[in-house]
């Protein structure tokens, strides 16, 4: 849910003053329980040689793929590739007009 | 420089208070500074995020954006009001047994909120808790397990009726 957060709306903005422009929570907007959507927890088994007896972090860390599966599926649906986060959909119509315009 | 200052009266918890205090005081400062209710959260400080959501009149409200002296004479419910000295309220048991709590800063506020919900509100749904929690925020994320809770909570409250 937080990984979520951070690729379709969490946006620290810092201009070229060096100041903030998300200074509020709300023009920051992390998710709220609204947005809340369908949770399946699987476990997937791996052994990590790093790790001790091989084992992989769970809770945080996992959040960075959240950007990965999201910005594939959004490549699936429309065949744009994102480099920058967060993914919004204000982002997604500027790159798709810049598309249709064909550049 | 000093601010005009007001004579309040306010019933918090179920006991009724008289404290002469500066007209510009916020509530969520009033019960933190003054009372010494610290169970109330002050973070945002601008009504954003819900973690000083105290119950008005049987309404769940941001103490922090709302003067002190707009709760004159009215009912203010807090967090300390909900355990019956050791005996925690079944919202609160609820969280902790739905695993509703991670960092803790935003429980109070999402507490208050439940019970204003719970309380007010006959259709108990997913969409309907939702809306009802949805003027607080968890950065942590754990809303899931709080929504859980507040299913629980209810159950357990229409079981003791």
């Amino acid at each position: 849910m937080q990984g979520l957060g951070s690729v379709i709306c969490e946006d620290l903005a810092i201009n070229d003053d060096g100041i903030f422009e998300a200074n509020t929570i709300l023009s920051y907007k992390p998710l709220t329980i609204e947005q809340l959507p369908e949770i399946v927890i699987d476990f997937v088994e791996t052994n990590d040689p790093f790790g001790p007896y091989g084992a992989k972090c769970i809770a945080e860390p996992p959040a960075i793929s959240v950007a990965a599966a999201v910005a594939n599926a959004i490549y699936d649906a429309s065949g744009l590739r994102f480099d920058q986060l967060p993914i919004t959909p204000a982002r997604i119509q500027q790159k798709m007009l810049r598309r249709n315009a064909g550049r | 420089m000093s601010s005009h200052m007001f004579e309040l009266s306010v019933t918090i918890n179920g006991k009724d208070y008289c404290d002469m205090i500066p007209s510009d005081l916020m509530l969520v400062d009033y019960l933190r500074s003054y009372k010494y209710l610290t169970g109330t959260k002050k973070a945002c400080n601008s009504g954003e995020c819900g973690a000083c959501t105290v119950i008005i009149n049987g309404r769940a409200v941001y103490s922090c954006i709302m003067l002190a002296v707009q709760a004159h004479g009215c009912r203010i419910e807090t967090i300390e009001g909900l355990s019956d000295g050791e005996e925690l309220h079944p919202i609160q048991q609820a969280y902790i047994s739905a695993g509703a709590i991670q960092c803790g800063y935003c429980t109070p506020g999402f507490i208050m909120s439940t019970k204003a919900f719970l309380d007010n509100e006959r259709e108990i749904d997913e969409a309907s808790i939702k809306e009802a929690l949805s003027g607080n925020i968890c950065r942590c994320t754990g809303y899931q397990q709080i929504i859980d809770a507040v299913v629980l909570a209810s159950e357990n409250m229409e079981e003791e009726k």
